[in-house]
């Protein structure tokens, strides 16, 4: 069998940085507007069921009646419960910084008070032993002069007790 | 009834995505030679004659394998070439620039490349090309700036 040579061998490493736009859309445009500007979350209400979504949905999906009508807008939290919660165990590199994710990392799915349904976001604790379902949690928004219109103007939500 | 209001909110953000992939053999020799050598090469199809720059290990006419690599002058003639002012984050360099396909004196098949060294409105094709190479080389297709017309 013919031995191969060792031979150089060139490889090429790039990092690609593609730019994106995204439309929002009407009821998330307006959810992310208030969230910037008054620092404030908002639901919104199904005229037929009165389910509050927060995040806020343009259709039930339940009984599929669209929720578009701005005076049925009502702020929730922005202190919360923690429904259920995950950890990520493995690190990964996150597409939007170019980064591995800092683990553990804690997701919460937070009932925010005044919401009938659940937003999912990050938890400040990533300690798993101090997590426990039904604690209490207060969302970090960021000061106005940070706030970009993004989902990550909420930080993270932070135990509280009460 | 007030209606949410029509102004889209726009997000823009981007997303990152490293890569690394390997050149392969061929590749390898070709890139090695323009690197230590600043010499352009060829692969000639040992069945047809067909000669391919950049070199690739299949014959793109007859499919057979290839292992031969010809050195090849380097000089050529722009067979086509557009002028570029769209800029975008995946380009090489900024724009506006002047990219073509060119074919070397020796090969059958052409190979995209820059042309720098001459005015956009004096670039016509069927002009005689020969390559640039930088000083720094990194065994990279970017090794070779751009081409210049002979003078």
């Amino acid at each position: 069998m013919k031995q191969r040579e060792q031979e150089e061998l060139i490889y090429i490493n790039k990092t690609m940085k593609i730019p994106y736009k995204w439309r929002t859309g009407e009821v998330w445009g307006e959810f992310f507007r208030e969230l910037k500007e008054n620092g404030i979350i908002y639901a919104n209400q199904c005229p037929t069921c009165g389910r509050q979504f927060c995040l806020p949905k343009s259709v039930c999906t339940r009984d599929h009646t669209v929720c578009t009508d701005r005076s049925k807008w009502i702020p929730v939290g922005p202190k919360g419960t923690v429904v259920t919660y995950f950890m990520a165990e493995q690190s990964f590199l996150l597409p939007t910084t170019g980064e591995m994710l800092k683990i553990p990392f804690a997701v919460g799915i937070i009932l925010l008070d005044g919401a009938t349904v659940i937003l999912q976001h990050q938890l400040e604790e990533t300690d798993e032993s101090k997590i426990k379902t039904f604690m209490r949690v207060e969302a970090v928004i960021k000061p106005k002069e940070q706030r970009k219109g993004n989902i990550f103007d909420i930080v993270h939500f932070k135990t509280i007790t009460e | 009834m007030e209606a949410v209001k029509k102004e889209p909110v726009i997000f823009e953000g981007f997303v990152i995505m490293p890569y690394k992939y390997s050149v392969g053999s061929m590749a390898s020799k070709f890139f090695i030679k323009i690197r230590d050598s600043k010499v352009i090469s060829g692969a000639k199809c040992p069945k047809c004659g067909f000669v391919n720059v950049p070199p690739r290990s299949v014959c793109p006419k007859c499919f057979s394998k290839v292992e031969e690599l010809i050195d090849l002058s380097g000089k050529g003639t722009l067979e086509t070439f557009t002028i570029v002012h769209y800029e975008s984050s995946v380009q090489a360099i900024k724009p506006p620039y002047a990219i073509g396909v060119i074919k070397l004196d020796g090969a059958d098949s052409g190979m995209t490349h820059f042309i720098g060294e001459v005015d956009a409105k004096a670039i016509k094709a069927g002009m005689k090309l020969e390559p640039v190479f930088k000083d720094k080389r990194e065994a990279h297709i970017l090794d070779i700036e751009y081409f210049r017309p002979v003078k």
